[in-house]
């Protein structure tokens, strides 16, 4: 008995060396991870790119991969099947973690790696649909004989990478999250693609808009959400002639009024936040040749959601940016043509509740009969080893996504309830994405184009999300498709919660390629797009009830409109506009409100600074911070007492239809506070909201407006890392722009990818983004971009098509058959 | 010193090609082979903290900078030498206990003289 307290301190020893070997909570497992043998220590070198396994046998001939210095891979191949397998490969020996955790959250299978508390989000994935989207999609990818080789080559890419990494070589997170990469599948890629349509159209007004129908009246959504704002500077040139005959759609001759009594509500949150493209024909340019410059904005992360490639083989000569996950270039150029894209922003995504025979959801009632649901069990693996079956009822409209015992489980979890923005409860989703589509097919086309007709056939099968796409060529040409298969809708279908019983309220058909809205070569020698509206009202049909206000495009149309002579900089600088249109309509009348009322030196101050602004949201002036803190009170005063709480009920109308309010109704009732007997005007809440912005703002910075309340200090920028891992991002960028101006930048979102083009026979072209072509926290390559992006700078693409002609590191990969 | 130089060499040419705990149990043999409690500690500490500490500087000069920042900065820690004195005191705590466990195994294993 003596001897066994001897074995006290072997066991605690074991024991606790069992503790660091396992991940407590958010933590690493500490022994394993600090160990610098195995654990983090071990990646020193990682991003080394002699690591690269030359021998690979699967390659038909051998392929050159020049890395430049900024890390852009220029591969060499001579042939597809080799092009695409590199680019898996060497995507994956830069991405890897990236692209398989952003497949893991798309499918519904982060439970695995963090644990039940992501079951909820999980189980929202699958019962939004991502995994049956991606798997009717990835049917229609395996089914295609020209791109189910292109697909398999990529997938045994990234999974030869995978099997080439010893253990102790997993990529950083992976040893953080403790976890181990599994072999990638086309379905993988497939679900990327539903991440990103998600991304792009994964939202919707109907439950906020019914709701408001049902307490205030219709006539007040129409008032409030106009369809065509006020303010609108479309697309597509006013004055085009839609000379075509639209497919008849059986309309119902009332809409339906829903009584949405039920559910949540979390619609999109009011950023401006956007992208933008335009062209600029040769007759506008010095260089003689047409211009493209894109710059799509999106949530900004580490690592980036971009990785530049220049992909070379007999059939294609294309640059620009892939996503980590797909194949293929997603923007950019080739020999020939060039094209870039901005979200197109129509619904295609619609709530319709369902008449169900009894509480089993077996049946429900659509076209006059009686239907049954298909049930599907999806399985959840929990890591710890425990799985979960989640029953999810399909109507041929789609998923119900919220029942009731899923919405019990799942409301309170903030992760959820930022995703959804909104919910429905016991109704059908039908969403675009849900279909089987083949946009991979659009990229392979696009990458291997030569002219605009064969870029119109690649748009022909681009399904979700629909985008704008702006194109130049090599022959002058310039164009812009609003693209995608969108459905085509009678006036306000999809607008409020649709009836599931009746067969008119379906999606009947989709809009035909040639009807899309297109333009090419528009007298004025330009296009452009920013998210706004595609057409004016005589588009004969309907899209949307929301697109983003025409802030950003208007400003961009301006000065496009005074170039004559356009180059490559002169685009580059419009992408870094500051400049508010809002606020150049507006300040001159809010002003005057102001002029007369001013009480203290620190709002004399603050009037003369606006006073002399010149509506540039630039990050060193404090300016910017003292307009959008009044406005952000301005929209409490006048929205508040009429609908709430924004997001809460209802959402609160958008900027435009301020200052459609400001400019011709200053006296509108809905500036009129309620709970007072007074009868307020704009000017009365402006100068309240004067007062608070001024008292507020000294509060928070002091009295140095100069240096303390400047815009860069307000808003700045965080780039997050993906996984929100602390330490992995860069935080309080000081950046100048924000929501609906040309240089759309947030707080966590902003432009993705700067780009401008060049369409000469030798192509000039630049980009930056930011973030770096290393997905290794460790690598210099994982953030290196991040500066120059925040300080406008853009980098020369080096294209050409004989490896000689590129100076960096030559690796050179298989020995050929 | 001797000894305790050979046992770090040997575990830092053996650790690449093992599981990340074989040191523990490399360090336990050696306290097992100890004359005094004194003596585990003494090599266990030394031969754990001499062998991550070389392979941290390796990676720390060899490019590691950035990397340990940032995994300094994840664990809220501010600084490298924050870091690296977190995972030197772990080698030192582990280290020393391994060598102890040895030690003391073997009194489990060892008979006793006035065992009857």
């Amino acid at each position: 008995m003596t001897k066994l307290r001897y074995l006290i301190l072997p066991i605690v020893t074991t024991l606790l060396i069992g503790v660091l070997n396992t991940r407590l909570g958010t933590l690493p497992p500490l022994g394993k991870f600090l160990d610098p043998f195995h654990g983090y220590l071990a990646l020193v070198g990682s991003d080394d790119l002699n690591r690269l396994q030359m021998d690979i046998s699967q390659l038909e001939a051998p392929v050159t991969v020049i890395f430049d210095s900024l890390r852009i891979p220029h591969i060499f191949a001579e042939n597809d099947h080799d092009l695409y397998f590199v680019q898996g490969y060497i995507m994956a020996s830069e991405r890897l973690w990236q692209m398989e955790f952003q497949t893991h959250a798309a499918g519904g299978r982060l439970s695995e790696i963090v644990g039940e508390k992501a079951l909820g989000y999980d189980r929202f994935q699958r019962r939004v649909g991502m995994k049956f989207g991606a798997e009717n999609s990835l049917n229609a990818i395996m089914k295609d004989q020209l791109l189910s080789p292109m697909a398999n080559a990529f997938t045994k890419g990234i999974s030869t990478y995978i099997t080439s990494l010893p253990n102790n070589q997993f990529p950083l997170e992976y040893k953080i999250l403790d976890y181990a990469p599994e072999p990638w599948t086309p379905l993988k890629t497939s679900l990327l693609l539903k991440y990103m349509a998600w991304m792009l159209t994964g939202r919707n007004t109907e439950l906020t808009y019914t709701r408001m129908w049902n307490e205030m009246g219709q006539d007040v959504v129409e008032e409030l959400f106009p369809i065509y704002p006020w303010f609108v500077d479309p697309i597509i040139p006013p004055g085009t002639k839609y000379d075509f005959e639209p497919l008849p759609l059986d309309q119902p001759p009332n809409l339906y009024q829903s009584k949405a009594d039920r559910g949540n509500i979390i619609t999109q949150e009011h950023e401006g936040i956007g992208s933008n493209n335009w062209v600029v024909s040769g007759s506008r340019t010095n260089s003689g040749n047409a211009i493209l410059a894109n710059d799509p904005h999106l949530g900004l992360n580490l690592p980036s959601i971009w990785y530049a490639m220049h992909l070379v083989s007999p059939n294609q000569n294309v640059m620009g940016v892939s996503l980590p996950g797909a194949p293929g270039i997603i923007t950019g150029f080739n020999d020939h043509i060039s094209w870039g894209v901005t979200n197109g922003y129509d619904d295609v995504m619609d709530w319709y509740d369902i008449q169900f025979k009894d509480s089993t959801m077996t049946e429900y009632f659509h076209d006059n009969k009686w239907k049954p649901t298909r049930k599907v069990v999806e399985k959840f693996k929990i890591r710890g080893g425990m799985t979960f079956n989640d029953t999810i009822t399909f109507t041929h409209h789609g998923p119900i996504v919220w029942d009731t015992p899923y919405q019990t489980l799942s409301l309170g979890e903030k992760s959820i309830r930022n995703s959804i923005r909104q919910v429905s409860t016991g109704r059908a989703l039908r969403w675009l994405a849900h279909d089987e589509s083949n946009e991979l097919r659009t990229f392979y086309l696009l990458n291997t184009a030569k002219n605009y007709d064969d870029f119109v056939h690649a748009l022909e099968f681009f399904n979700c999300p629909g985008q704008n796409f702006a194109y130049a060529d090599v022959e002058g040409n310039i164009a812009l498709w609003h693209a995608g298969n969108n459905p085509a809708k009678w006036e306000k279908q999809g607008m409020f919660i649709s009836d599931g019983t009746d067969p008119r309220y379906d999606w009947q058909a989709v809009v035909p390629h040639d009807q899309k809205p297109h333009v090419k070569n528009p007298k004025r020698g330009y296009i452009g797009s920013a998210n706004q509206h595609p057409t004016t009202s005589d588009y004969p049909y309907f899209l949307s009830e929301f697109y983003w206000a025409s802030f950003r495009w208007n400003q961009i149309h301006t000065r496009l409109d005074t170039l004559h002579s356009a180059s490559i900089n002169d685009m580059l600088d419009i992408q870094l506009d500051n400049r508010s249109v809002f606020a150049e309509k507006t300040m001159p009348i809010i002003l005057r409100t102001w002029k007369d009322h001013l009480k203290n030196d620190l709002e004399r101050q603050t009037f003369t600074i606006l006073s002399d602004w010149d509506y540039e949201m630039d990050g060193h002036s404090p300016a910017p911070t003292m307009y959008r803190y009044w406005y952000a009170q301005l929209e409490v005063l006048t929205w508040e007492d009429d609908l709430g709480k924004d997001n809460d009920k209802f959402i609160w109308p958008y900027r435009d239809k301020m200052m459609e309010l400001i400019l011709t109704n200053p006296e509108s009732h809905w500036f009129d506070n309620k709970s007072t007997t007074q009868i307020e005007t704009f000017s009365h809440l402006s100068r309240k909201a004067f007062h608070t912005m001024v008292s507020e703002l000294q509060k928070i910075y002091g009295d140095d407006i100069s240096t303390d309340w400047i815009w860069a200090k307000h808003q700045g920028t965080d780039i997050n890392h993906v996984a929100n891992i602390p330490g992995m991002g860069v935080r309080g960028l000081p950046t100048s722009g924000g929501s609906d101006i040309p240089n759309a930048m947030g707080t966590t979102f902003g432009p993705s990818w700067r780009f401008v083009v060049d369409m000469g026979e030798t192509k000039s072209a630049y980009g930056i983004y930011p973030g770096g072509q290393s997905g290794f926290p460790g690598s210099k390559y994982y953030d290196n971009m991040v500066d120059d992006w925040v300080n406008g700078v853009a980098y020369p693409l080096s294209f050409p098509d004989n490896p000689a002609e590129i100076s960096g590191e030559t690796i050179i990969l298989g020995n050929g058959k | 010193m001797k000894r305790i130089l050979i046992i770090s060499l040997i575990c830092f040419f053996l650790l690449p090609f093992t599981v990340w705990w074989m040191i523990w149990i490399v360090l336990s043999g050696c306290g097992w082979f100890a004359n005094t409690y004194k003596e585990a500690l003494k090599i266990g500490i030394a031969a754990a903290s001499l062998t991550w500490g070389i392979k941290i500087g390796i990676g720390y000069f060899s490019g590691g900078s950035i990397l340990i920042q940032r995994v300094a900065d994840m664990f809220g820690l501010g600084s490298s030498i924050g870091l690296i004195i977190v995972t030197l005191i772990l080698a030192v705590l582990l280290g020393g206990l391994s060598a102890l466990s040895g030690y003391q195994l073997r009194k489990v294993f060892r008979h006793s003289p006035f065992t009857p």
